[in-house]
């Protein structure tokens, strides 16, 4: 008997926990990646195994809009991914959850490759001068960080648009360097400005539009994430890069005039993967 | 034709509505659209327009103006509201909920203000010339989308109606049954109802719960006993549906209305079923309520039949 010869490496990964399904109301369907273990809400814990999940929920919810605009599934009226989740809300009138599982769950254990071959690396000035960075100084006392270490560990590494969500064009990027792992903070603030750059857990936010928000501010940002008014409402697409450069109060200025004139922040791209 | 609402005044909270723009949630772009679905639909019905059509939908009352051409229109909410529709002559008269009736050029419309319900909805016969971003009209005032400019009606503002509908005026004699307000509301459990014990989901369904004035487009507040975690009530951000009964540290419960948040870092213990959703829209603060536990399957049911419920309604020639 020829011995059994597989050229494939073994897998060094644990295994990933198996998918829930939860109800969401009767127009709304939850497929939890994370299994519900409490450990993987656990916001500082497994953070690899996480973004695994977030990029799953991600291509599974691309995968679940195209059978749509296909035809393949109708009564679908909304696909929202969540960190290690997706939420699928339907009509039920024209389908119902018992079978919306089925058609999902054969999805879930397939393999799927990234259609996107490119992906956008935004280049994005952010000022940190103090009147834009209201917690930077209660980071570094926590942190035991210097403000120029804090920036410094802000701008050198690669973000990552994780999910969309919240309002429009925000976008939830992860990424953040550990040292800098924080909490939301314990009293949000009623009003933070559009362009407001936020910490806290392993995440950066931008607020695309003055809103409240418990989010540790460090710096402003002067371009538009979010015009209502525009061809292209959106600057940010889950899974697109973003690397922050500091500028002075005075470049602020210019830019934000700039970006009050139509201009959008530069991008390059890079091949996926 | 066209007809232009000149508004006189526009109250503590009046806005542009229709069915909303689902579909851009994984954009951070909130479903929106009006509160009360049934209110929509009967009063677009009853102006000769499609179901989902534009028109006012407003909080409290309080909300006047004038139209400078003939239009009808239509108030639907509960039986005890009213019109009152003034002409440039000064002639009052008074046109109950549920019936539609032509405007002449310069009739004042006024709403006064809501007798037992926290909104209703006024449906003019024809089409709202506004921008339409992401498909829909509807004003989601926190994410500066639609009506005019992204915010609600102000004093002052102008609102043009094209493709005025010529079809008769419509009265429906059932509608006064459709918006009776009630006091128990189906919600099915789930996503993150292992995030509390036993005695949390008890205390849940066994509570009269009152809605406190913190509300909003955005949400919903209610008191009653404290909800208690088993741990805390942080998760990963995950989607939100309207109608998601939040559970926020303090255990007391939100229910997310249809400006919420397309995500969010709180544990849903629970969602209100489809089918009372435009109930509970229109019911004041200080009102109390309690839930009633639903499958799934039965909460998919009831939203088929009271679907069908509407779509049934009769609707009639006023002689």
């Amino acid at each position: 008997m020829e011995p059994s010869v597989s050229d494939k490496p073994a897998s060094s990964a644990p295994p990933l926990p198996t998918p829930v399904w939860q109800a969401c109301g009767d127009t709304g369907l939850m497929l939890d990646l994370g299994g519900l273990k409490p450990g993987f809400h656990d916001i500082l814990c497994a953070v690899d195994d996480k973004s695994v999940l977030t990029e799953k929920a991600r291509l599974l919810a691309q995968q679940i809009h195209d059978l749509c605009v296909k035809g393949t599934i109708t009564g679908i009226t909304d696909i929202t991914p969540g960190l290690t989740s997706l939420v699928i809300q339907y009509d039920p009138a024209l389908i119902r959850a018992s079978h919306l599982k089925q058609w999902i769950t054969p999805l879930i254990s397939a393999d799927v490759t990234p259609q996107q071959d490119e992906v956008k690396i935004w280049q994005l000035p952010v000022c940190y001068a103090d009147e834009f960075a209201p917690d930077l100084a209660e980071i570094s006392e926590r942190t035991g960080l210097s403000c120029e270490n804090i920036i410094q560990l802000h701008t050198s590494t690669i973000h990552h648009v994780a999910i969309m969500g919240f309002l429009p064009g925000l976008g939830y990027m992860t990424g953040l360097n550990e040292a800098l792992y924080l909490p939301r903070r314990a009293n949000p603030r009623i009003a933070v400005a559009r362009g407001s750059v936020g910490i806290a857990m392993d995440q950066t936010v931008i607020y695309p539009l003055d809103s409240p928000g418990g989010w540790n501010l460090i710096g402003r940002m002067p371009y538009y994430l979010f015009r209502p008014e525009a061809d292209t409402p959106l600057l940010f697409s889950a899974g697109d890069r973003v690397k922050f450069t500091a500028i002075d109060k005075l470049e602020f200025e210019a830019c934000a005039a700039r970006a009050q004139a139509g201009e959008t922040p530069s991008f390059s791209t890079e091949q996926a993967g | 034709m066209a007809c232009t609402l000149h508004i006189l005044h526009a109250g503590p909270h009046a806005a542009i509505q229709d069915r909303g723009r689902p579909g851009f949630q994984s954009q951070g772009v909130p479903e929106g659209g009006a509160m009360d679905k049934d209110a929509l639909h009967i009063g677009n019905m009853l102006v000769g327009n499609q179901p989902d059509a534009a028109g006012i939908e407003f909080c409290i009352g309080g909300l006047s103006f004038t139209v400078s051409a003939a239009i009808k229109i239509a108030l639907t909410g509960t039986a005890e509201d009213r019109l009152t529709i003034t002409s440039p002559g000064g002639q009052s008269k008074q046109v109950p909920a549920g019936t539609a009736i032509w405007l002449n050029p310069d009739d004042r419309v006024e709403t006064g203000y809501l007798r037992s319900s926290n909104c209703a909805f006024i449906a003019l016969g024809g089409v709202a010339e506004l921008p339409r971003p992401f498909g829909s009209a509807s004003t989601s005032a926190n994410a500066l989308l639609g009506g005019i400019d992204g915010r609600l009606l102000k004093d002052g503002d102008m609102l043009k109606f094209s493709h005025i509908s010529d079809s008769p005026a419509l009265c429906c004699d059932d509608a006064a049954s459709v918006f009776g307000l009630k006091h128990q509301f189906g919600v099915v459990l789930g996503p993150q109802q292992s995030w509390f014990e036993q005695q949390a989901l008890h205390d849940f369904f066994d509570a009269e719960w009152r809605l406190t004035s913190k509300m909003s487009r955005m949400g919903i507040r209610l008191s009653g006993p404290v909800i208690r975690h088993r741990h805390n009530a942080d998760i990963l951000s995950d989607g939100i549906v309207t109608g998601a009964i939040q559970i926020p540290g303090d255990g007391q419960p939100i229910v997310m209305m249809h400006d919420h948040q397309t995500t969010g870092g709180y544990t849903k213990i629970a969602h209100m079923v489809s089918a009372d959703l435009s109930s509970f829209a229109r019911l004041p603060a200080g009102r109390k309520i309690s839930f009633l536990p639903m499958t799934q399957e039965q909460a998919e049911e009831a939203s088929i039949s009271h679907h069908q419920r509407i779509s049934r309604l009769s609707f009639s020639q006023i002689i």
